[in-house]
């Protein structure tokens, strides 16, 4: 499968990624209409992370082993078998907050602006690159085969 | 005779008893190695596998069942599974190889898994046996109360855990009256801190639910027009709490009755190894029903939680299907939403003294709580109550992995709080990988 790998080496902390998230998962997929005229406000998923100088883009890392797929009481999180995405299916959320509990890279969010469930990175499934990945000025975020990475 | 009734014996590769969490992982992971070893599931709920913590939704929303269930209704078809719902098994036979159900019917295996859950507490309280007394563990439990509600003004909860409490909520948000009976000095006290069941306790008491602690209910008693229905319970010391219905709500144990003669070691729950087999060749247990180890406490005991019944489930499954994998412990953990207010809390949450140091923030106007619970600079116990809750997992996670955090506990409490803080080492396995090859 497909993983983005991000490289705080390059990344300048620029949110462009947080941005062009968010209008991809607009309704309009327009960055002004998104942001002005939207509500719900589409909310990132994907987040700028820093510590000091150092900052990196971070999303649902589509685990292999992916707890929130193993603890989600709904069923609302699965992961597909072929393309490795693990996908939540917002109409079966009930905003238990069990996956943001137990996601231990803090890849989970609440969507409280559309409607009280879990809000993660669904890897633009439908584009070729993901828009954080074609966005990011710096190519701070790479897409790669994950045979492509050493495994800790 | 007997010869035609022994071939109609129904033998199965993989048999499991159980229809809930625990099953559906082990299908799963029995069919990540074995596509093809045939799979039975008997269990006595006559429905698909379903969300059993959302019978509380069930209660208070305008749900069908089809919204409730865990895997889509083609799941067992899909995974070659024959599912015997609707089935109990009476009793094990490991020498035979066989379980035997209560239509008289037995079935072979080579492997099985004991996925059984639990059952409910029946508190020693006179009455219990009244109409109009509930329970609330199951869909039909839920389906009986919704269907009963209707015209009541008002309903008594024996056990502010957090079923109780979840049903506490339901039944108020449909306009109907609630009282919680809670034996302890405050509701939900294993599982929060006293400032977070005070925020708790104080929602509940605004949404017009009445809380009754350091209350123990000592009688059940019947309706001035009809003694065989429950018309309230008697608290020890004489007060009387009035209720249309009674919803005993005092916990689950793990369901081992049918175990009972068949050599399977059993302490509080079914006795397993790390690689959830039990004491006897070929017999597996998994979820509510067996016990686990908790890594924070060093000692096997039943948690019973929804993460940890599918983590067992599914390496019970990969295992009997021949992988080798080990679970390597749990503690406990919840997340409950209260009328929107998220609340959470894993590990130990009451530390027994003070060895244990505390790094708390606390706005009382924002109903925002967190309270991290160390020893030696290892967290042992997360509580986070309201916007708290973002990203707590990164903190659950130093729990689990046993993360020394001596370098960035000033960081803990912070709001931008991130993996980007975390040890180098640690931060590359949360991104998942440690360099491009
Ligand atoms: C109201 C409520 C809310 C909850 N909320 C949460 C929550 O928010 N988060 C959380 O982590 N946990 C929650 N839980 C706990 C969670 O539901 C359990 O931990 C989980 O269901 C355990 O799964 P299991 O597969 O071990 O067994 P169970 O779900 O208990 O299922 C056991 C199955 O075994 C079958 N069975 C038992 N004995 C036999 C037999 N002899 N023959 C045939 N079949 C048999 C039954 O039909 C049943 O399907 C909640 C529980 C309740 C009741």
């Amino acid at each position: 499968m497909k993983i983005i790998y991000p490289k705080e080496e390059v990344c300048i902390g620029c949110r462009y990624c947080e941005i062009y998230c968010a209008v991809e998962h607009s309704k309009s997929k327009d960055i002004i209409k998104a942001f002005k005229l939207e509500n719900p406000r589409p909310i990132p998923k994907v987040r700028m992370v820093q510590n000091g100088p150092v900052s990196f883009a971070l999303q649902c890392r589509h685990c292999e082993e992916p707890d929130c797929v193993y603890a989600c009481i709904t069923g609302a999180m699965h992961k597909d078998k072929e393309t490795g995405v693990v996908i939540h299916d917002a109409k079966r959320c009930i905003g238990c907050w069990t996956c943001m509990m137990v996601c231990t890279k803090g890849a989970i969010e609440r969507d409280e602006e559309m409607r009280k469930i879990a809000s993660k990175c669904d890897l633009c499934i439908h584009l070729d690159v993901p828009a954080c990945v074609s966005h990011c000025p710096n190519e701070a975020l790479v897409l790669i085969e994950d045979n492509q990475i050493k495994k800790p | 005779m007997l010869s035609e009734r022994m071939f109609q014996v129904k033998k199965y590769k993989y048999l499991i008893i159980g229809g809930s969490v625990a099953t559906v992982a082990a299908v799963e992971g029995i069919r990540e190695i074995d596509g093809d070893g045939s799979i039975g599931v008997v269990s006595y709920e006559p429905y698909h596998a379903y969300s059993r913590p959302m019978i509380s939704n069930y209660l208070m929303d305008d749900i069908e069942l089809e919204d409730m269930y865990y895997r889509p209704l083609k799941f067992y078809e899909k995974e070659k599974v024959d599912s015997l719902l609707g089935k109990t098994v009476v009793k094990v036979s490991p020498d035979e190889k066989k379980v035997f159900l209560d239509d008289g019917d037995c079935i072979s295996y080579e492997r099985l898994l004991v996925s059984s859950g639990g059952r409910p507490i029946i508190p020693r309280i006179n009455g219990v046996d009244k109409k109009g007394v509930y329970r609330f563990l199951s869909l039909d439990n839920a389906r009986e109360i919704k269907a009963s509600l209707k015209g009541l003004e008002r309903v008594v909860i024996i056990g502010g855990g957090l079923s109780g409490m979840k049903a506490a909520e339901a039944i108020i948000s449909i306009g109907v009256r609630v009282s919680v009976i809670e034996m302890m000095e405050r509701v939900l006290k294993p599982v929060y801190d006293e400032t977070a069941c005070g925020i708790i306790k104080a929602l509940f008491e605004d949404k017009g639910v009445d809380v009754l602690t350091s209350s123990q209910a000592e009688e059940i008693y019947g309706r001035k027009d009809d003694e065989s229905s429950a018309g309230g319970v008697m608290l020890k010391g004489g007060k009387k709490v009035d209720g249309d219905i009674v919803i005993m709500s005092v916990g689950v144990i793990p369901q081992v009755d049918f175990l009972k003669d068949s050599g399977i070691e059993i302490n509080r729950g079914v006795v397993v190894d790390k690689s959830m087999k039990t004491n006897l060749p070929d017999i597996y247990a998994a979820g509510d029903v067996a016990e686990a180890y908790d890594i924070l406490l060093g000692i096997n005991r039943p948690i019973p939680i929804w993460p940890k019944a599918y983590y067992e489930g599914r390496i019970a499954g990969l295992n009997m299907a021949g992988g080798n994998e080990e679970f390597s412990g749990i503690f406990a953990m919840n997340s409950a939403d209260f009328f929107g207010l998220p609340t959470m809390s894993a590990g130990i949450v009451n530390p027994e003294d003070d060895s244990w140091e505390s790094l708390v923030e606390f706005k009382p106007e924002e109903n925002y709580y967190k309270r991290i619970v160390l020893k030696n600079n290892k967290i042992d116990g997360m509580i986070m109550v309201g916007d708290a809750v973002d990203r707590a997992g990164i903190i659950l996670g130093l729990i689990k992995d046993r993360i020394d955090v001596k370098d960035f506990k000033d960081k803990l409490l912070d709001k931008g709080f991130s993996i980007a803080d975390l040890p180098a080492s640690v931060k590359r396995a949360r991104i998942r990988d440690v360099a491009l090859a």
